[in-house]
């Protein structure tokens, strides 16, 4: 016989004893009951809903069950993201008050820009504190302020330069009147080195050497370890 | 079909689930237990199934879960068959019917060597004589799976049957 042939008349078995059955059939009701009680008074409203749903086609397709999962996973890495993130650091401009045209202070003036700070976001209501605020206490003082955020710094290096250029192009009396002028604005200026060796080199191009002469011997009191030695050295040359 | 059917579906097909069981691999001494889980599922279940559709592969596939939960605890993994032979014509002769009964308890034995899934497609569509459609809808399991797998569980059912007819010395037909 042919293997599938046998299997085909294999037929259905023997039947289960009758008692079996019955027992079965007993107890099968017997559990069942209590079963019975919960699908028609426990579910309610709540199964009808469930049942309605599970006829729309969609909701029980693979897709739905796709769409489903992939929600669920954009939500919880939505979530990661926000947990886990660094701390957002923003650049935020604070415009200075007008009012502050002359501002004491005590720190270096080429300190970065006070008027950029940085701000965590999370800080950001409470800028209450701000870069203004949290400079230190500025004393008066005429070396160093602000007009419109320009340092005296910058005025000084701005009358130095254009007493650089003069020299540049020869103008050693312009030069002499340049210098003039600094020494009555900034009598202490922070570039008051850079200035008397201008002058000194000024007074070379003119020869006014018994001027210069006197200048630089002061210079080198006043500076001995200056980088500018070089170039007043010639007005000590005997 | 209405719940208070079930007195009829149990009285008619209790003995199908019965058989079924055995030859998914439920030994006689779980038979009980097992058949009245799957009435207890299906007694449950009864407003779900529609009337469009046969109701055997329908059974199957509540006592083919059954059978695969219980093989799935592992004091229930060795298996013990007892081979119950019948169907053997009444018209044939005392050799005949000598040489189907071997038959027959060579397919069955065949069958138990099968893997469950591959076991279940080939009774419901061998022995039960359903479609694969119908199958794979009783099994939820695609279409093309169903068709898979019955082709595989034909091919090890021919296998197995064959060694075991070489075992025993008897001349195979196949």
């Amino acid at each position: 016989m042919n293997p599938l042939e046998a299997l085909r008349n294999l037929g259905p078995g023997s039947p289960p004893p009758p008692e079996v059955r019955q027992r079965v059939f007993e107890q099968v009701l017997s559990a069942a009951a209590p079963i019975n009680v919960d699908h028609t008074q426990g579910a309610g409203p709540a199964k009808e809903g469930i049942e309605l749903l599970a006829r729309v086609p969609f909701l029980r397709s693979k897709a739905a069950s796709l769409l489903g999962a992939w929600l669920l996973g954009g939500g919880m890495g939505a979530t990661a993201y926000g947990l886990l993130r660094p701390p957002e650091v923003r650049v935020v401009y604070q415009p200075a008050p007008m009012s502050s045209v002359v501002r004491p202070a005590t720190v270096i003036p080429e300190a970065p820009p006070p008027n950029f700070v940085k701000v965590r976001k999370s800080d950001e209501s409470s800028r209450a504190v701000s870069a203004g605020d949290q400079r230190p206490e500025r004393r008066p003082n005429s070396e160093v302020s602000t007009t419109r955020g320009v340092s005296l710094l910058q005025r000084e290096r701005a009358l130095l330069d254009t007493a650089r250029m003069q020299a540049a192009a020869g103008e050693a009396e312009l030069v002499l009147g340049v210098i003039k002028r600094h020494r009555e604005q900034f009598p202490e200026g922070r570039l008051a080195e850079e200035r008397d060796a201008l002058e000194i080199q000024a007074l070379l191009t003119l020869r006014r050497l018994p001027e210069a002469q006197e200048l630089a011997r002061s210079f080198h009191d006043r500076y001995p370890t200056s980088l500018l030695s070089g170039a007043i050295e010639p007005a000590l040359l005997p | 079909m209405a719940r208070t059917d079930f007195t009829v579906v149990f009285r008619d097909h209790f003995g199908y689930v019965w058989g079924t069981l055995r030859r998914l691999g439920v030994p006689a001494r779980d038979l009980e237990d097992q058949a009245q889980q799957v009435f207890m599922a299906v007694h449950a279940h009864l407003d779900e199934y529609r009337d469009e559709y046969p109701l055997r592969p329908w059974l199957f596939g509540f006592a083919y879960r059954s059978a695969s939960n219980y093989r799935r605890l592992a004091r229930h993994r060795i298996e013990r068959f007892g081979v119950v032979v019948e169907a053997v014509s009444g018209t044939q002769s005392a050799a005949d019917q000598l040489i189907a009964r071997e038959d027959l308890d060579t397919a069955e034995l065949a069958l138990q060597r099968l893997d469950l899934d591959r076991r279940a497609v080939l009774l419901l569509h061998e022995v039960d004589g359903n479609s694969v459609p119908e199958i794979a809808r009783a099994l939820e399991i695609p279409l093309n799976t169903a068709y898979s797998r019955l082709r595989l569980a034909r091919e090890d059912f021919q296998l197995a049957y064959r060694r075991i007819s070489r075992q025993r010395g008897g001349n195979e037909s196949a």
